[in-house]
């Protein structure tokens, strides 16, 4: 089996199956012997389906010893991130769980709200600190949001060290004493100073309510930031090829060879230098051994192993290693796992 | 043929046809005539980034469809000088670094300038009808609620004034549909329906779940096991998700755009 590193990152264009390839990863490491977390921060929750989650297990570890009902004693744990989740974890962690309350965060960090990809960073930082696992396998949302994920380590350092250094500099050690309840003073003395100009337009077009509550979230926000700067660590443990698996995944039903190569174009500062593509749904093989006759069926024959090996020869002269998985047809996860696991046991 | 809508929006993952599938509708729109146009987004982010993804969403160039992409610095910049009324201010504006990491950390305001924007250009232009090919799911949830955030995030003043006449519109009868491109599998086309489920539970739009890629017609043909077992799944999967889906549409296998807009024309009054 393909060795694993302290970190096994799976991304890929959505709906290739990259949940059910992290999964048999995560199960075929446990099955070897090795205490694996996985953690899935794909909206569409899919992981859940896959092994039979209850709805209530969002945004907690929990133990599978035995997956699949096979008297098996494995050290796998799961975890379904969810932002609101790791946004209370941290906020207890700072002391400061009244910021719960803020309005504007409450909206930010629902599962929609858009703080999801900054605070799944967060949620992996913790557990790697947590020391409880050997390897982490992370099944990242897909496509665009997958490079969401990756910026979100800029994104901090922009939010926290740059953007509000005038803020925070006027305001200096005071925000630890600062009570929220005078929001409306401090923006005062905020737009005092040199951000003055801005808030004041900013003032403009949304209204006093906003900003009052914006500053609030603002110095709420500026409470946990330890948190949050401590995740930016982990971006180059995450671009070091000894610390981490990169697992692109494709697949050959949806023929998405540019957006293949492109996440791997704007990834590459970010990721390590020999990431795999994983190719599944592989059908050329098994329609390889077609002896296709009459018309209809030469050119449908044709037409899809076409498409598969323009796929593979594109992939080729990117990508060092590819690794395929033929297409199975077993209606049920757990045969489907298993198959995929006995894949990557062959790799 | 439905009664024709302003706003097509085009959703479901990577790979499904969502590109194809709003191409051929918008050329199919434009050959009755109608002042129809593709709309796609070049970016998701603010300038100044070189990590912007720009044109992600791969437009095969040898298609004569009216394309229009947008920008969203541009975007953003209209909107506040129109707010302000000064194109100087505006520009100074969008180049803080205040204002950049605030839409950047908040993927929603970015969907919410878009959505501005298309809303705009439709109410400019009474006979326009855009054809949105919007990116991967989540993307889509996070531009229709983003209204409705921001809705509750303002509670007062330009925005939200803003944000209301925008739902007020997105809900309105016949100006927007919704159709969610499906491959024909059980997964893909559960995710379908979770995210027209999630999606009507915020608001009452009209949206229907398409499937592409479907190989049941060749079903008649001397096919191979493996093939068979395909199709196999691929009908037990409709069948379980009948009452959810619109239309099927078969794979193509012309390589050529042109002639796969041509196979795709006959399904295209199920996509209005």
């Amino acid at each position: 089996m393909k060795s694993s590193k302290q970190f096994e990152i799976f991304s890929g264009t959505g709906g290739v199956g990259k949940t059910t390839l992290a999964t048999s990863r995560a199960i075929s490491l446990a099955k070897s012997g090795k205490s694996v977390l996985l953690i899935t921060i794909d909206p569409a929750k899919r992981l859940r389906e896959i092994l039979n989650l209850g709805l209530d297990s969002a945004g907690q570890v929990t133990h599978l010893p035995d997956p699949f009902n096979k008297n098996e004693k494995l050290d796998l744990y799961v975890e379904l991130m969810n932002p609101e989740y790791t946004f209370k974890r941290i906020a207890k962690e700072s002391n400061s769980e009244e910021i719960l309350d803020n309005r504007i965060l409450k909206i930010l960090t629902s599962p929609f709200g858009g703080l999801n990809e900054i605070l799944s960073i967060v949620e992996l930082n913790i557990q790697y600190k947590s020391k409880k696992f050997d390897v982490i396998v992370l099944d990242t949302p897909p496509g665009s949001h997958f490079l969401d994920f990756l910026d979100s380590v800029d994104r901090i350092k922009v939010f926290f060290d740059q953007s509000f250094i005038d803020i925070f500099n006027y305001l200096g050690k005071k925000t630890s004493n600062i009570e929220l309840s005078k929001s409306k003073k401090i923006f005062n003395l905020v737009v005092s100073t040199g951000v003055k100009k801005l808030l004041g337009y900013l003032n403009k077009v949304t209204g006093d309510k906003f900003i009052d509550d914006f500053i609030d979230a603002i110095l709420s926000f500026y409470k946990t930031k330890d948190s949050f700067l401590d995740a930016l660590n982990l971006q180059n443990k995450l671009k070091q090829s000894s610390f981490s698996n990169w697992f692109l995944v494709t697949s050959v039903e949806q023929n998405k060879l540019k957006e293949a190569l492109e996440l791997k174009a704007h990834a590459k500062d970010l990721i390590t230098k020999d990431s795999v593509i994983l190719l599944n749904k592989c059908i050329e093989n098994s329609l390889n051994n077609w002896e296709a006759t009459g018309e209809k069926e030469i050119e449908l024959k044709d037409s899809l192993i076409l498409r598969e090996q323009k796929l593979k020869e594109g992939l080729k002269k990117y990508f060092d290693e590819i690794i395929e998985f033929p297409e199975v047809f077993q209606v049920s996860p757990e045969e489907h796992i298993k198959n995929l696991t006995t894949n990557w046991n062959n790799t | 043929m439905n009664k024709l809508k302003r706003l097509y929006i085009f959703t479901g993952k990577g790979g499904v046809g969502k590109t194809i599938l709003s191409l051929a509708f918008t050329q199919f729109l434009q050959e009755k005539n109608l002042n129809a146009k593709y709309v796609y987004f070049k970016n998701t982010k603010l300038d100044n980034s070189s990590k912007n993804y720009e044109d992600s969403i791969n437009i095969p160039t040898n298609s004569n469809v009216e394309k229009l992409g947008l920008d969203l610095t541009e975007c953003a910049q209209g909107y506040i000088a129109k707010k302000l009324k000064s194109k100087t201010i505006a520009s100074w504006i969008i180049k803080t670094p205040f204002f950049k990491s605030l839409i950047n950390m908040i993927p929603g305001f970015n969907y919410l300038i878009y959505m501005g924007q298309i809303l705009e250009l439709l109410s400019n232009d009474k006979n326009l009808v855009l054809i949105l090919d919007s990116p991967s799911t989540g993307h889509a949830q996070t531009m229709l609620e983003a209204p409705h955030n921001f809705n509750k995030i303002f509670q007062s003043g330009i925005i939200y004034d803003d944000t209301q006449k925008m739902i007020d519109l997105i809900s309105e009868k016949d100006f927007v549909h919704v159709n969610i491109i499906s491959l024909p599998t059980q997964l893909s086309l559960t995710e379908a329906l979770e995210l027209k489920n999630s999606i009507l539970k915020k608001q009452k739009i009209s949206i229907e779940t398409i499937c592409n890629n479907s190989l049941q017609s060749f079903e008649d043909l001397r096919l191979p096991a493996s093939l068979k077992d395909k199709i196999e799944n691929e009908k037990k999967a409709i069948e379980s998700n009948k009452g959810n889906i619109k239309e099927i549409i078969p794979y193509s296998k012309s390589i050529e755009i042109n002639k796969m807009f041509e196979d795709l024309k006959s399904y295209m009054d199920s996509l209005a």
